[in-house]
């Protein structure tokens, strides 16, 4: 539909503001907001430029209210953008929504896909049609999905017999069925077990192989991320608050490393002073979150093995674990950063 | 031919699904025949106090009201899903549905028929055949009938859309706007002569379930044209399918999603 | 097992006001959606009025009652209808379709009290449309729609509060097969169109045609609307207004009775599948 220099998105200062009717709580307030037409606007979204290649897998996450959902609805065509230019497979979402919407599959993870109660085979069938799947793809993908995902079980039941996780593995099968060029998943692991998140993320990395399908994915679970994506975008506020590789990211925001040290014995005053002094040159601090548990934050130009060494010989070590390279931990600490005030 | 294919396959899937629920088929159908039952009895009450009705019989206005019943009885068999649109929105499932590569009005309305719709289009051919008996038009009127019916479902449904796509704006599990509409729909069971004249313009050009009911109902009892007849309603039914069209893609543009 | 406290009368009766209130509110926040409905049973009485009109205009003395009557009957009728419009079976519905039932299963209230002070809530709101819609109709309709006499006021009054005591019985038993069925919808027209007929809301009892009269006698949906109506306009003589009024509560009793016994029937039955 598009040349192959097009990129799958390209959007640029692009704005979303809500307009809502105040409300008021309280009989009395009540009833005069009743009889006022005041609104209120709100930016969900604000002067969000990027652009994603064909093919890239990226993942996009922020708070809640970050406006990531809105971000994935404007990209999709349901939403209309306040502001900026925006466009999914080189063309405007919201104008083009069907001639996109041939190429795209989407997945909410956090609303309830079901609209009728049948089983997830019919749904299938009527996508099939739906997308004019030909056959030899929809074999693959179909064989594919109900394979990796586990369906057999399940796909001849109707859905309200059917667990939160259940639907959702069908739900993405569905999505993705029409091998589409673009797929955005807002959250598409929610509410399922570890194993079953495993098995989600495998299938997402077999049709990017096959089809080499461009992936957008919102998620809480970075998890996720790690397993599929290259590149980070990370939303706060509305606002864009990085846009890179996943190892940049790590390696611009991570601040070294924290090693948790369990003593198997309380150290006393001198042995202390013995394992500070030792590490004196080094960019480190040292924090007794009670006399069994030590926490060594090392910078990042501090070399760790050398930290380590002089940890296993001053003290009695019971349990060692390095914290901080991972993504969780710079995020988690990156959202703590931007919510304290300036 | 495609689309066409898909919306057949949409609307037996969507079929299939509401059939589930038998126990509410057979409460719906009970239900529908109860409340055409409860409009007949109306017709009781009055026609207990007056041989006429603004000039209609009794038979006359039974075929009013079999056209009535049998128009909302296809409307409800097809194209049944916009009544579904508010909650649509509220789960998220419109959202959903925007995505795919069809037209979305289409897919709103064949996606829930109603299964006590049956009961009500049967209680409406049943009057339109007894008026029908006791008015004896010629007999290839009764080929024409199919055009009314379909006109007058297209209509009302169209109406529906129309005042639907405010649900846009107004968030909330309500349907009372759509009930609205169903309530001035009801002004096709009685003679248009005893409405003021505000009203005839009404339900006549603005909101045509007049065109669809009443002036087929008028050449059969022998008063309008033929040729009137069978041209009003489908080019109503024409017009107020392209307005609802374009209502539902401008309420679109407008839409906000249910936030976040 | 400790017997645990059960709620004072204090706090039933603040946790009732608190409902009420706050149902109050949410429907006022859907002022549109108030207002549309308010407009289309409006609309679809002006058909009622339109068809008798012409039935008066054929025939000045087609029944027992003048025009004049008939319509001060039509227009009060539509006033304790709007007033009487609870949103008790949809409200359920829509908590059953966002699966919150089970918060009203075990708030401290009871099922049936959270119910009534919704019931409450919406009568309030419905009450705050319907004064407004009485002064205008005062200026078209004039005494046509003043109360008999004083008596006849609180006599009406006191008929009204029944007559919602009533509609929230006939509700609360369409709750009731809600929780049995898949979609309570059905129900619930069924229920609007015996309503319909039989409440009085087209026209009084008296205009009916006999066999229609006798089942309606029997029923308790003429006590919502043709009760109220006739004891406010005096069109009920003092005579028949103990019997009436008598009636009425108990009807409205029964209703709310035989609803709460199917409640625990039906909670009993749930708690044993597992529902």
């Amino acid at each position: 539909m598009a040349g192959t220099m097009v990129p799958a998105i390209l959007a640029e200062n692009l704005g979303k503001t809500y307009t809502r009717r105040k409300r008021k709580s309280g009989f009395w307030p009540g009833l005069r907001a009743y009889f006022s037409t005041e609104s209120e606007r709100f930016a969900a979204v604000t002067d969000l430029s990027f652009r994603v290649e064909r093919g890239e897998s990226v993942g996009l996450i922020g708070e809640n209210g970050a406006g990531k959902s809105t971000t994935v609805k404007m990209l999709t065509g349901i939403l209309v953008p306040s502001e900026g230019r925006i466009e999914t497979l080189g063309v405007v979402p919201w104008r083009e929504r069907r001639r996109l919407a041939q190429n795209m599959g989407v997945v909410f993870g956090q609303k309830p896909q079901i609209l009728w109660d049948i089983p997830a085979r019919e749904s299938f069938r009527l996508l099939k049609v739906m997308y004019a799947i030909p056959d030899d793809v929809f074999r693959f993908t179909y064989d594919e999905a109900v394979e990796r995902l586990e369906l057999a079980e399940f796909i001849d039941t109707p859905v309200r017999l059917l667990s939160l996780g259940q639907r959702m593995r069908c739900d993405l099968a569905a999505s993705l069925l029409h091998a589409p060029a673009v797929a955005f998943l807002d959250e598409p692991t929610i509410g399922l077990d570890v194993l079953v998140k495993e098995r989600v993320r495998e299938h997402l990395i077999e049709m990017r192989r096959r089809f080499g399908t461009t992936i957008v994915l919102t998620t809480h679970d970075l998890k996720d991320i790690s397993a599929t994506c290259e590149r980070l975008l990370v939303l706060d506020r509305g606002r864009l608050l990085y846009d890179g590789s996943r190892q940049g990211f790590e390696e611009r925001f991570a601040h070294g490393r924290t090693l948790l040290v369990d003593l198997g014995s309380e150290a006393d005053a001198a042995t202390r002073g013995a394992l500070e002094r030792d590490l004196a040159d080094d960019d480190v601090t040292f924090t007794w979150d009670t006399p069994h548990r030590l926490r060594v934050e090392c910078a990042r130009s501090a070399s760790a093995p050398k930290v380590t060494a002089s940890v296993l010989e001053h003290l009695h070590v019971a349990d060692l674990a390095v914290q901080g390279a991972e993504l969780d931990a710079i995020v988690t600490r990156l959202y703590r950063t931007a919510k304290a005030p300036a | 031919m495609h689309a066409l294919r898909f919306y057949v396959t949409l609307y037996r899937t969507a079929l299939k699904s509401v059939a589930e629920y038998r126990v509410d088929f057979a409460v719906g159908i009970v239900t529908a025949i109860s409340m055409q039952l409860a409009a007949l009895a109306f017709y009781w009450v009055i026609f207990a106090r007056t041989p006429a009705l603004g000039g209609w019989s009794p038979g006359q206005v039974l075929l009013l009201f079999g056209f009535t019943a049998m128009v909302l009885g296809l409307s409800e068999a097809t194209l049944n899903g916009i009544w579904w649109l508010p909650y649509y929105i509220l789960d998220g499932q419109l959202d959903r549905l925007l995505t795919f590569p069809v037209d979305s009005l289409a897919f709103v309305l064949l996606s829930r028929p109603e299964l006590h719709s049956f009961g009500n289009f049967a209680a409406g051919a049943l009057s339109v055949a007894v008026a029908w008996h006791l008015l004896s038009p010629p007999w290839y009127a009764l080929l024409f009938l199919p055009l009314w019916i379909g006109a007058g479902a297209v209509i009302y449904t169209g109406v529906l859309v129309l005042v639907g796509a405010l649900t846009f704006r107004i968030v909330g599990p309500w349907v009372t706007h759509l009930f609205t509409v169903h309530q001035l729909f009801n002004t096709s069971r009685y003679p248009i002569s005893i409405y003021p004249r505000w009203l005839r313009v009404l339900v006549l050009y603005l909101l045509p379930f007049g065109a669809a009911i009443f002036v087929p109902a008028d050449y059969l009892r022998g008063h309008g044209s033929l040729w009137q007849a069978v041209l009003v309603p489908p080019l109503a039914a024409l017009a107020v399918a392209f307005a609802a069209k374009t209502a539902w893609d401008a309420a679109l543009r407008g839409y906000q999603s249910t936030g976040s | 097992m400790t017997t645990l406290a059960a709620p004072t009368l204090r706090q039933v009766i603040g946790g009732f006001c608190v409902l009420a209130q706050k149902t109050a509110q949410t429907k006022l926040t859907y002022r549109l959606a108030t207002l549309i409905t308010l407009l289309a049973s409006g609309f679809a009485y002006c058909v009622f009025l339109l068809v008798w009109n012409e039935v008066y205009r054929q025939n000045p003395h087609a029944g027992p009652l003048s025009r004049e009557q008939m319509l001060g009957y039509l227009v009060i009728a539509f006033l304790v209808n709007a007033l009487l419009i609870l949103n008790v079976e949809s409200r359920f519905l829509q908590r059953v379709r966002m699966g919150l039932v089970a918060v009203d299963l075990v708030r401290p209230l009871g099922f049936v009290f959270v119910q009534l002070a919704q019931a409450t809530g919406d009568l309030l709101v419905n009450a705050i449309y319907a004064v407004p819609i009485y002064v205008v109709g005062l200026a078209f309709a004039g005494s046509a729609l003043y109360p008999a006499s004083w008596l006849a006021a609180v006599l009406g009054g006191v008929s009204v509060a029944l007559a919602f005591l009533i509609g929230f019985g006939v509700s609360y038993l369409i709750v009731q097969a809600s929780f049995v069925l898949q979609s309570g919808y059905g129900v619930l027209f069924a229920r609007a169109a015996l309503h319909q007929v039989f409440s009085g809301l087209s026209a009084p009892l008296v205009m009916f045609p006999a066999p229609l009269r006798r089942v309606a006698v029997w029923l308790p949906f003429r006590h919502e609307i043709e009760t109220p109506v006739r004891l406010w306009l005096g069109q009920a003589t003092l005579a028949e207004a103990p019997r009436l009024l008598l009636e009425q509560a108990a009807w409205g009793m029964g209703l709310v009775l035989t609803g709460e016994l199917v409640f625990r029937a039906v909670m009993h039955r749930h708690q044993i599948q597992g529902g």
